[in-house]
């Protein structure tokens, strides 16, 4: 059959390895052919004299086919192994292809150089560490998932566990004698709720726990920021029925320079009573100077 | 079934008595009779090798580079007391450190190799194998990772070092060739062949001298040619199992065939006769899967774990890998099944196959299993409560538990059962399909 | 029942006599509760007992025996202590993300540097391999490696390593909430909260909270009264911060600071990203009672 009435067929007719578009340029899917598009020059079936460059487990080969072995399907191609030398290799493609047509020279010049490209990437990308392996997650097990999720922390009622260990914290004494986050009047009662009949202790240290607040009064020059802190919690401390702490934490900021005469007063007001009710009491003094010391620290490393 | 399992975490050796069937996970499950705890030391102590020399004697290697002999009584099982007669009878072994030697590892070889290893974690000196030497049951050789070959001596219930070889360190594995002791052909002055390798250290077969002064080289095996990317692959094998030799018709010596894995999961197959590549390099694993065991399921092995079979064909083997599957190949790399497929959830760090018929797990998971050779079913799980590193089976008996009689009764109560149930549901059915008439005449 | 079942052909007739026999039982109820409540008013010990004897069965009541359970087992200190570094120096942990890694990498690094105490950020650099990385930090004492994994513009992971031996948790992350996005959330003080963690019971669970443990600092200020909170729930971790105020011995008031998400352990390996201890699987949510931590 003659290359023509080959090439009528698979252009007019049918072909198996032709891969249409509709933007009118056809693609070619057999592994012979040497620029992937579906044309005259380049169709590997309706050439008789064709050449082409595979890959074969790692190696290139420069494959050919003539007229003359057109009858035996079986040694149709003859291949030429490449050098794994690029310059020797292109090298090799002329001296096979010397009085062979421009057009299939070039393209197989262009496919050699095309195939060692995609080999250098592949290695360096084998070289290179896997960081991490990816696993596909099917939608229905994501949904899955994400339903067991939403079940698991309506189940968990994450606040109430809090509560409850805090709680627990509290009354098992994990926060010491002189405990700095609860108010003395709680902690009175809590302590009640432990040990009753050690009043006059209660007192002491009901004393003790002034005297540290007064103290931390007094600092409160120091550190414009600090003291805006201490303040914010010394507000959550003495009124546990304030509700906006709760509620509306994104006014926090307004409300602290609106509210900040009130608090003043008050604060004012404590720091007389305590003055007067523990002044003497000058240990607690160190405690404090060290609570100065490692805040700053700490958020410098934080940040 | 009765086996010693070494323990990570505490640094102890466990005695776990049970029977078939029996299961931790599950509380209905038979539970195991008896698991005691024995040589508790520390993390740092852990036992890596545990290998039983003979009926009443252990060898323990354990991290912090000590070699321990072991010796095992049974004592009979103190009753708890609470009715004495439907207690299993059965008895506990005490464990008792008879001797040790110190002082068996060095990190100072592996420091070197570290920065070139793949190994991400600081490189930590450790026990690798432990042998007795064929024919000469009071000699012992134990292997490090750093390249160490220590001999020891085993006399009058003592342990003491005779010499010390040094070889290319890293290494994974010492394999000691005991295929001839099977035959009784070992004798004490022939010399002993072992094989070794590891990490960017290709196999080696040595000769060692019948008195153990000398340690020689004798072949080296070659790195497989480069893969299609043209990249050179790893050489790093992780075990070696022999074969028996065939005898070669020219020159002197014989014709070692042995099979290696490495750690990509690579199943080789090489011949000393017939040169020093691989035979055959099968590619097991998916890609950038790590093996680490492999073990013979279906031939009869030798002490140190070798086949005794002269060819590979037919064999069946288990791979185990760095997450947790234990697989099961034929010859030519298919797939045949899992061990404990779905059940382990850790990477398997100790697989041993016992005549065929057993293969006992423990890993990560801090289970220890014994799965049925054939079947692949779990006989046996147990939870020991920290990473296997080692186990030995004692004896596969069953124990008694002295239910019979009240067994027996349940079983002919519920035999009048099955009458009278039979009886009930006759009746039923009667009453049903009366009804269902008349259903259908109304 | 249904109205079907009344066997009456007329289907108004049938409606009408289901409706009374519903009413019936209605009423019926509403007098069986209605002297009940009366009974335990005056007897509030029955209604202790009542409740007591009428516990709803949920899926964590059912959950499939686990013999790790609560259980203390030997050689776990040991196992644990491996956590912590020797002499108890506070933990330094070097933050970076993956490779190549995105925006949202960044907003989630910035917003763990305020949440873990001693935190380095690095920006991740191409070309750098795990084990390289690993001894920088061990050059540099870091006690700590944490990696964000980020992919198609989310945060889809975390991974910690221990240093200088492991071991290697990796966790996926889920339903993150940005602090902002939390109605009437408060901003938090430069105090080390304290930690509470809940429900961490199995070996592995234990395991998993002692990484927690590890990476917080052992020293909270309590005058900050900010709380980090890591819940387990069947096999969900997830991670509030709050401040909190007792307001009576009985009562607490919260006020979330926020972010909030959710861990899912997917692995945890041996050393640095070597051998499985264990590994989350498809087939280990067949059963739905069955958790692992």
């Amino acid at each position: 059959m003659s290359d023509e009435v080959i090439w009528q067929t698979i252009n007019q007719h049918f072909c198996a390895y032709k891969l249409k578009t509709d933007k009118g340029q056809n693609f070619c899917r057999n592994e012979y052919n040497v620029t992937g598009l579906c044309n005259r020059q380049s169709c590997p079936l309706a050439n008789a004299k064709y050449a082409t460059v595979k890959n074969v487990d790692g190696r290139l080969y420069l494959y050919m086919k003539t007229a003359e072995r057109a009858h035996t399907p079986a040694k149709m191609w003859e291949r030429i192994r490449l050098s794994k030398n690029y310059a020797n290799a292109l090298k090799q493609v002329d001296d096979h292809l010397l009085y062979w047509n421009k057009f299939l020279i070039h393209k197989c010049k262009q496919r050699l150089t095309r195939l060692t490209q995609v080999a250098v990437t592949e290695r360096r990308m084998e070289l290179r560490e896997e960081e991490r392996h990816y696993v596909g997650v099917a939608p229905k097990v994501k949904r899955r998932e994400e339903n067991r999720e939403r079940k698991a922390l309506a189940a968990a009622k994450i606040e109430k566990a809090i509560e409850k260990e805090l709680l627990e914290r509290l009354k098992s004494g994990a926060y010491g004698d002189k405990p700095l986050n609860v108010d003395e009047k709680i902690w009175k009662k809590v302590l009640g709720h432990v040990e009753d009949d050690q009043e006059d202790e209660d007192l002491e240290e009901e004393e003790d726990e002034e005297s540290d607040a007064e103290i931390e009064y007094v600092e409160d020059d120091g550190d414009d920021e600090e003291l805006m802190d201490v303040e914010d919690l010394e507000r959550w401390l003495d009124d546990p029925n304030a509700s906006h702490d709760e509620d509306s934490g994104d006014d926090d900021s307004e409300e602290d320079s609106s509210d900040d005469s009130d608090e003043d007063d008050d604060t004012k007001d404590q720091k007389r009573k305590r003055k007067t009710t523990a002044a003497r009491k000058k240990r607690p003094r160190v405690e404090i100077e060290y609570e100065e010391e490692t805040n700053p620290v700490q958020r410098e490393l934080a940040h | 079934m009765r086996f010693l399992v070494a323990c990570d975490d505490g640094g102890s050796i466990k005695e776990v008595i049970c029977n078939r069937q029996t299961n931790t996970s599950v509380q209905t499950a038979l539970q195991p009779f008896h698991v005691g705890t024995h040589l508790a030391e520390s993390l740092d102590h852990r036992v890596e090798i545990m290998k039983s020399i003979s009926e009443d004697r252990l060898l323990v290697a354990r991290a912090n580079g000590s070699v321990q002999l072991i010796k095992r009584s049974q004592l009979p099982r103190d009753s708890d007391g609470k009715n004495p007669d439907m207690e299993p009878v059965f008895t506990v072994s005490d464990l008792e450190v008879i001797s040790s030697i110190q002082g068996l590892l060095d990190d100072e070889p592996l420091l070197n190799t570290h920065k070139q290893s793949k190994r991400r974690s600081k490189a930590r000196d450790g026990f690798i194998s432990l042998h007795v030497v064929p024919g000469k049951p009071d000699r012992v050789l134990c292997a490090s990772r750093s390249g160490l070959i220590h001999v020891l001596a085993l006399e009058n219930d003592s342990i003491h070092r005779m010499l010390t070889h040094t070889v290319k360190a890293p290494l994974e594995f010492v394999q000691i060739y005991d295929n001839n002791a099977v035959e009784g052909k070992a004798k004490p002055q022939t010399s002993i062949t072992i094989g070794f390798g590891g990490e960017e250290n290709l196999v080696k077969l040595a000769k060692l001298s019948s008195d153990f002064e000398n340690l020689d080289v004798f072949w080296q095996a070659k790195n497989v040619s480069n893969d299609r990317l043209d990249l050179k692959v790893p050489i790093w094998p992780m075990e070696l199992i022999f074969l028996n030799s065939l005898p070669s018709a020219e020159e002197e010596g014989e014709n070692y065939q042995f099979l290696t894995i490495s750690h990509l999961g690579h199943f080789r197959r090489y011949q000393t006769a017939r040169g020093r590549k691989p035979m055959s390099s099968l590619p097991l694993l998916p890609k950038n899967e790590i093996a680490s065991q492999i073990k013979i399921i279906n031939r009869s092995l030798t002490s140190s774990g070798n086949v005794i079979a002269a060819n590979f064909e037919e064999l069946k083997f288990l791979v185990t890998d760095s997450k947790k599957n234990i697989i099961l190949f034929d010859t030519s790399g298919n797939v045949i099944g899992k061990y404990g497929n779905g059940d382990i959830t850790g990477f398997a760090s100790f697989v041993d196959v016992i005549e065929q018929r057993f293969v006992l797990q423990g890993g990560f998971d801090r289970y220890a299993r014994i799965f049925d050779a054939e079947s692949r079913n779990v006989l046996c799980k147990c939870y020991v409560g920290a990473k296997v590193s080692s186990i030995v089976l004692l004896d596969d008996k069953e124990i008694d538990i002295p239910q019979l009689e009240t067994k027996t009764k349940k079983r002919k109560t519920r035999n009048t059962d099955d009458a009278a149930d039979a009886e009930e549901d006759e009746e039923l059915w009667n009453s049903l399909e009366k009804s269902s008439k008349k259903n259908k005449v109304d | 029942m249904a109205p079907e079942e009344l066997r009456i052909g007329n289907k108004l007739k049938r409606q009408e006599l289901f409706a009374q026999l519903k009413d019936q039982k209605n009423k019926e109820r509403h007098q069986m509760r209605q002297t009940r409540a009366k009974e335990e008013r005056e007897n509030p010990e029955l209604k202790e007992k009542r409740l007591k004897e009428n516990v709803t069965n949920t899926i964590d009541s059912l959950r499939v025996y686990d013999e790790t359970y609560n259980g203390a087992v030997e050689g776990e200190e040991a196992d644990f202590a491996r956590f912590f570094n020797s002499g108890g120096e506070p933990p330094k942990i070097l933050l970076t993300t993956n490779v190549n890694a995105k925006k949202k990498a960044y907003e989630f690094a910035n917003v763990l540097i305020e949440i873990l105490p001693n935190v380095t950020f690095v920006k991740r650099k191409f070309g750098y391999k795990l084990k390289e990385i690993v001894e920088f930090c061990n050059n540099r004492n870091y006690t700590d490696l944490v990696i964000i994994n980020e992919d198609k513009k989310k945060v889809t992971g975390l991974t910690f390593i221990h240093l200088p031996e492991g071991p290697t948790f990796y966790f996926k992350i889920s339903s993150y909430v940005e602090v902002q996005k939390i109605v009437g959330h408060g901003r938090p003080t430069s105090h080390i909260p304290e930690l509470i963690l809940n429900n961490f019971n199995t070996r592995l669970g234990k395991t998993v909270g002692k990484l927690f443990q590890s990476i917080f600092p052992q020293n909270p200020d309590f005058e900050g009264r900010q709380v980090i909170t890591l819940h387990n729930q069947r096999d969900y971790i997830f991670f509030r911060r709050h401040r909190y105020v007792f307001r009576n011995e009985e009562k607490v008031g919260l006020q979330e600071l926020g972010p909030q998400f959710t861990l899912k352990l997917q692995r945890l390996q041996h050393g640095i990203k070597e051998e499985t201890e264990w590994e989350h699987s498809a087939d280990m949510d067949k059963e739905k009672k069955k958790f692992y931590l």
